[in-house]
């Protein structure tokens, strides 16, 4: 499948960008302008449901706690 | 050959709560994942929170502090792209430099930036913990300006030094994290990753540096490549060469609009902001005309020189050069033995005071100010307590001393004879027999001249 | 709704969805609590605007204790550990959600036939497509399952489908709606809205998941509104823009359609006033070329390490290709070309679309292009697919509020009416839905 997304890809991307053209403008990133949007530093807080649902989403973890994932590749 | 090294070292700030959510910062004594929310450990559908103010204005001061222009543009919060089994959604968010073109000891600062930490992954058992995760970083990066893993060193515990100056990074201790990168000349360059401390860093130049040099006599090139410092063993090894180098992705993360930094709050941040290290340390050598080792040694920590300064203040009849004697003779040294910081110690100006006051008046002995320094660690209790509970004032009535020379001279014959033998060193054994017995209370060089004349 | 009897409600639409559905297939999963929410509304312990009204959520919503699927084998099992600031808007009112509604796999298609689950088949023109992404929750708002349903609109994934199964849906101004909680398609672009029958519910519904939330970056700082009190079908004196560009587009069994609404609209004391719209179909290339970007971005959390299978090794076709699009493209070296450039379309169709907006209070033209294909019309080009976007996705670049109400039919199959305002100004497409529904 990827293959064929590939071979796909190239007509996709030439397709769109020649109806695009070329616009000599400044990029919207946001479309709302915000600057400066920050929260305080206080009243730290966890939610003991939300860690024990995690838990039984995570396909594979460790009695103590910890998610197991694959070994480093430079150390085996 | 020339030697180019420079450093991106990661520091964690101090704040309550993480950098996008509300979680604790303080997670050391957490079970594994147990300090996380859907925010920092990316469960789908999750936003970052507005970002903690703390953190930012503690990367400006940080970046001031190391002699920076602060950006004046608006200073995106990008995305940096990759796949790692500590990295919870598969991008780090990082802000483009709020600080640029700074120094410090002569090496070029870069850039400061405002990171998130990923979590802690073990690449041997695959284990990973993310209670870390989202915890702010201040990332510095330095110009190549280093050349030997000495002065890499001595440029690494400067930092340290300015950054907890601030008092803007956590004072654990153990969580800064570097990468470096060396280029010696007639080879490539070549970047380390993984590195913990300080003294990391200079077992991973030292082994770099030589293994690039044992190839260059070999003939062999120096790839250039990214490796990781495996601690334990104290070497390098690839992680991946330049052919497979990554490439980031960067985007202006969409849920987070960018920062702004005004004048005003650079103002602001400058007004509070402490004088650096080095600026103290030549500051105190010529308004108390101390000597270079006593300085090093009092703004080796904020606290000590704040307390310092405080000392000198309020005793004017005392001369600073006795004062910072005190500091680096009797405090510094007692921390040092114990491994401990001002700060940890508890010592407090006050304390100080009424020890060096004490002492100028001769109601306790130098040996005296050790105990009750000692006593004030230990026992977390004041001085003045201290000083009266242990009975450290010093010996007026002279038929005590007297009596402990005697016993002194009896229970030491062998002392005595190898003196009068011509030791001389036997006597100063004798007299610390002398203080024993008297709890450090008695003058030792009172009691010297006594044994002196008594054994004539 | 006072008097009405919450689980009395719930449990005819659960037995309507356990024998009507399986020839739908809009819901994924049925929320096993929903009597027992109900029951707490019967008894006063759950009040507010929406007590006891039934609610469907989209799949890529986080509703507590159910699976936020996104419709696709990689969050297969995923169970959602918290509730987005949407869905605890609508606990606080009383709503009771009846469960997780199917949808276009990670909001992916514009026909309702991508999902892992099953494509769903349309109520109003049964087997056709329902449209998509927000297939479910429109087909199972059109085939009676629920009171009201959630969607998300990234490029018209609530318009679209709306519009296909002759309900009313309404993609509200960025920002105003809380995306905390909401599976990211393309987040400078997605949003959060509501589906339903009546207009009225519709208000009732975004005047509860609307406002402010100060644990979110991009949401606007506005005072709550009550849309549903504020209806106001006099619509007299409204200016309503129509582009010639939409005809141009747009097949013309449906521009008959719409032009017989804006005959309508007229005659209800509207103005209808010309407007010019020429890039109006450079809007496509660049909604696709941001999405690409985002979504690969967006997707680099499903790696299969915490929850979930890793993305790449299970999706579908579309999903895929979106996210090696966005890899290709979002390359150093290439993003100069692609996303930049998109960007910099992205403002011009801004500037476009909000200058035209200056002299008129809405613009009023067709939802989608074509009318929707069979199910099992198997549609190789991707371009074909991208084409049903072509006349929302003008709305998200730009951030503005965008409704769909049923205008008419060609040949049964229901067609829906579009009507865009400035930012904020949802109340006015509201009034001009109320002006349709009430003639």
């Amino acid at each position: 499948m990827v293959e064929e997304i590939e071979r796909e890809a190239e007509k996709v991307l030439r397709e769109l960008s020649q109806v695009l053209g070329e616009v000599d403008l400044e990029e919207t990133y946001y479309v709302v302008e915000e600057i400066n949007v920050t929260r305080n530093d206080e009243n730290p807080d966890l939610d003991n449901e939300f860690i024990e649902i995690s838990k039984k989403n995570a396909p594979r973890v460790d009695e103590e706690g910890y998610f197991i994932t694959e070994v480093g590749r430079w150390v085996e | 050959m020339r030697t180019d090294i420079g450093f991106e070292i990661h520091e964690q700030l101090n704040t309550a709560t993480k950098l996008y959510c509300d979680c604790p910062t303080d997670y050391r004594n957490a079970k594994p994942n147990t300090n996380i929310c859907e925010v920092c450990v990316g469960i789908p559908g999750a936003k970052p929170f507005p970002v903690n103010q703390v953190a930012i204005d503690s990367v400006i001061e940080i970046a001031l502090m190391l002699n920076c222009e602060i950006v004046r543009e608006p200073i995106y919060i990008q995305r940096k792209h990759y796949d790692y089994p500590d990295l919870p959604s598969g991008y780090q968010r990082t802000s483009l430099p709020i600080g640029k073109n700074g120094n410090l000891l002569g090496v070029g600062i870069w850039e400061v930036h405002l990171e998130e930490d990923p979590g802690k992954y073990d690449p041997t058992s695959g284990k990973v913990d993310y209670n870390r995760s989202g915890v702010p970083l201040v990332e510095i990066v330095t110009a190549p300006d280093l050349h030997t893993p000495e002065e890499a060193r001595n440029f690494l515990k400067e930092l340290t030094k300015v950054l907890s100056y601030t008092g803007k990074v956590r004072s654990e201790g153990g969580t800064m994290r570097m990468d470096t990168n060396i280029s010696i000349e007639g080879g490539a360059r070549v970047e380390i990753k993984n590195i913990n401390s300080i003294k990391g860093a200079y077992r991973a130049l030292k082994f770099e540096i030589t293994r690039q040099k044992n190839l260059m006599k070999k003939g062999r090139a120096v790839k250039r490549e990214t490796r990781a410092f495996l601690e334990a063993q104290m070497i390098t090894k690839t992680m991946r060469v330049k052919e497979e180098a990554e490439d980031y992705r960067y985007i202006p993360d969409p849920d987070l609009p960018p920062l702004l930094i005004s004048q005003e709050k650079i103002a602001k941040i400058r007004e509070i902001m402490p004088e650096a290290p080095h600026l103290k340390l030549e500051r105190f050598m010529k308004q108390y005309e101390i000597g270079r080792d006593d300085a090093w040694a009092i703004t080796s920590e904020i606290e000590m020189a704040d307390s310092f300064e405080e000392v000198c203040k309020s005793m004017p009849e005392i001369d600073p050069k006795y004062i910072a004697s005190f500091f680096r003779h009797l405090i510094k040294k007692k921390l040092n033995y114990d491994n401990i910081s001002f700060r940890e110690s508890g010592l407090t100006s006050e304390d100080i005071k009424t020890i060096i006051s004490k002492l100028n008046s001769k109601e306790i002995t130098s040996s005296g100010a050790e105990l009750a320094i000692r006593g004030v660690i230990e026992e977390k209790k004041p001085a003045s307590v201290i000083i009266n509970e242990k009975g450290l004032t010093r010996i007026e009535e002279e038929d005590v001393v007297v009596k402990a020379i005697e016993e002194a001279i009896k229970e030491n014959p062998q002392a005595v004879s190898d003196y009068l033998g011509g030791k001389t060193e036997a006597l100063n054994y004798i007299v610390g027999q002398v203080m024993k017995k008297t709890r450090g209370r008695a003058d030792p060089a009172e009691v010297l001249k006594a044994l002196k004349a008594r054994l004539k | 709704m006072g008097g009405i009897n919450a689980v009395q409600r719930t449990s005819t639409y659960l037995e309507k969805v356990e024998e009507k559905d399986p020839e739908i297939n809009s819901f994924i999963e049925i929320n096993p609590k929903a009597i027992k929410e109900a029951k707490q509304v019967d008894e006063g312990k759950r009040k507010g605007r929406l007590a006891g009204l039934v609610v469907g959520v989209k799949s890529n919503i986080n509703v507590k204790g159910l699976r936020a699927t996104c419709a696709s084998k990689t969050l297969e099992n995923y169970i959602s550990p918290y509730d987005a600031t949407v869905i605890e808007r609508v606990k606080a009112e009383g709503g009771v959600i009846i469960g997780m509604t199917n949808m276009d796999e990670f909001a992916c298609g514009s026909s309702g036939e991508t999902s892992y689950f099953g494509e769903t088949n349309n109520p109003a023109a049964l087997g056709r497509i329902p449209g998509g992404s927000s297939s479910g929750s429109a087909a199972a708002v059109a085939a009676g399952f629920c009171d009201v349903a959630l969607g998300s609109d990234t490029g018209g994934s609530i318009r679209n489908p709306s519009s296909h199964c002759g309900v009313v849906g309404l993609k509200p101004t960025y920002g105003l709606v809380p995306r905390y909680g909401l599976i990211d398609l393309a987040m400078s672009l997605d949003q959060i809205g509501p589906i339903s029958r009546d207009v009225y519910t519709l208000a009732l519904m975004l005047e509860v998941i609307a406002g402010y939330n100060p644990k979110e970056a991009t949401t606007l700082k506005v005072s709550k509104k009550e849309y549903s009190k504020h209806l106001n079908s006099d619509i007299s004196g409204y200016k309503i823009g129509v582009a010639k560009e939409f005809e141009k587009v747009t097949d013309p069994r449906i521009m008959k359609i719409i032009k017989k609404s804006l005959k309508v609209l007229e005659s209800r004391g509207a103005e209808i006033k010309e407007i010019f719209l020429p890039n109006l179909e450079k809007g496509l290339p660049t909604y696709y070329l941001c999405v690409f970007v985002e979504f690969f971005s967006a997707t680099r959390k499903f790696d299969g390490r915490r929850y979930g299978y890793r993305i790449e090794e299970v999706c579908g076709k579309e999903v895929l290709r979106r996210i090696l699009l966005g890899k290709y493209i979002s390359q150093k070296e290439y993003s100069g070309k692609y996303y930049k450039r998109a960007l910099q379309f992205r403002s011009l169709i801004k500037e476009e679309l909000l200058k035209a907006l200056e002299g008129v209070d809405v613009i009023v033209g067709p939802t989608v292009p074509k009318l929707p294909h069979k199910l099992g019309t198997e549609i190789e080009d991707p371009l074909v697919m991208y084409g049903y976007d072509l006349l929302t996705v003008p709305a998200n670049l730009a951030g503005i509020p965008a409704g769909v109400i049923k205008s008419g039919e060609v040949g049964g199959v229901p067609v829906g009416l579009q009507i865009q305002a400035k930012p904020l100004d949802e109340q006015k497409i509201l009034n001009v839905m109320f002006a349709l529904e009430n003639s």
